[in-house]
């Protein structure tokens, strides 16, 4: 719940920070630490933790892969996934608009950049528990 | 970064900006009714969200009107933000600049605006030169990243009608007489820089 709650609102907060150029994408880098910080104060285990993320970006699966494996198409409203899963990843998507344009298979580097925010932000929801595993951090 | 600011943070930030956007468009929102603030809430309100469907309308398209630098606009019944869901900037040969979220800022063929149920061909009355400049500074963009609420002075995110209208701001022609956040395709077929050449519905 409290993911949901930090995408949710930071989904508004990032999409209302556009209106003053700049703010959107220091709210992108505070997002990150926020779910980074996320990671690192509540000690779940392997499983539990899994289990949040997946949950956390279910939306996100759900319409990643209905774009990619095509399940879209058979809706009527098949434009409307790629559109949601831009809007749910509205928190990353300053960070995309700051790296080059670079054109790949007829479309922008952001689409492509859309399916792998999920797995970004599970690593980044991943790495202090990795982090602690380093020699010399205690290990839960 | 203590437990209690990261689950506060972003909904203060969301509530405290949502207040200053709309303090600074209070009018947009409740005075307007051409304005796509106004258009969109009460669409919203009404059940109304997206852009829209329906079939296209029949008939010839005169498309031999445009010139370069003229605007098409498409559209399908219930569309929550006007009548026209989208808009593009004629670039000549068959080509329209236009922007969707999986091309982002593109080039597309003239010919798929048969498939609208409304349909506009809006010529823009200015100089060769400006149109040229317009295509120019349009064409400048492609690649960008399409985001659909895209406040429309923002340099790095766009919508279908944020590009033409900063392509032609950028020559000092503002198609926006609202002066609204965003641009909406409605506005570019009554403002007093264009004419409608031709219009068809179902």
């Amino acid at each position: 719940m409290r993911l949901y709650t930090i995408q949710l609102a930071a989904i508004l907060a990032v999409w209302l920070g556009m209106y003053y150029p700049g703010l959107d994408i220091i709210l992108a880098g505070l997002f990150l630490l926020v779910v980074w910080g996320e990671a690192d104060y509540q000690r779940f285990s392997w499983l539990q933790q899994s289990l949040i993320a997946i949950i956390w970006q279910l939306p996100a699966l759900f319409l990643s892969l209905s774009v990619l494996l095509g399940l879209d198409k058979a809706t009527d409203f098949s434009y409307y996934f790629i559109f949601m899963l831009q809007l749910w990843h509205t928190p990353l998507l300053p960070l995309t608009t700051v790296l080059p344009d670079l054109l790949q298979l007829d479309k922008p580097f952001y689409y492509y950049e859309l399916f792998v925010m999920t797995p970004l932000l599970w690593m980044v929801y991943f790495l202090p528990r990795l982090k602690r595993l380093l020699p010399g951090r205690p290990i839960n | 970064m203590n437990e209690r600011f990261r689950i506060t943070i972003f909904p203060v930030m969301g509530l405290l900006l949502l207040l200053l956007v709309i303090g600074q468009n209070w009018p947009l929102l409740t005075e307007n009714p051409n304005s796509v603030v106004y258009t969109y809430f009460h669409s919203f309100v009404s059940g109304e969200i997206g852009s829209g469907y329906g079939q296209a309308a029949a008939g010839e398209i005169p498309f031999h009107l445009l010139e370069p630098g003229d605007i098409l606009l498409g559209g399908w019944p219930n569309c929550a933000y006007g009548k026209y869901s989208h808009a593009g900037l004629y670039l000549g040969n068959g080509e329209v600049l236009e922007a969707y979220v999986d091309y982002g800022v593109c080039v597309q063929p003239l010919d798929h605006y048969i498939q609208y149920s409304y349909l506009s061909l809006v010529k823009v009355n200015v100089s060769e030169e400006i149109k040229a400049a317009a295509i120019k500074a349009g064409r400048s963009y492609i690649g960008q990243t399409f985001y659909p609420v895209a406040f429309k002075h923002n340099d790095r995110y766009y919508n279908c009608s944020s590009i033409i209208w900063k392509a032609y701001q950028e020559q000092g022609i503002n198609l926006d007489i609202n002066n609204d956040i965003w641009v909406a395709p409605d506005r570019f077929g009554d403002n007093p820089y264009v004419k409608v050449l031709f219009t068809k519905e179902m």
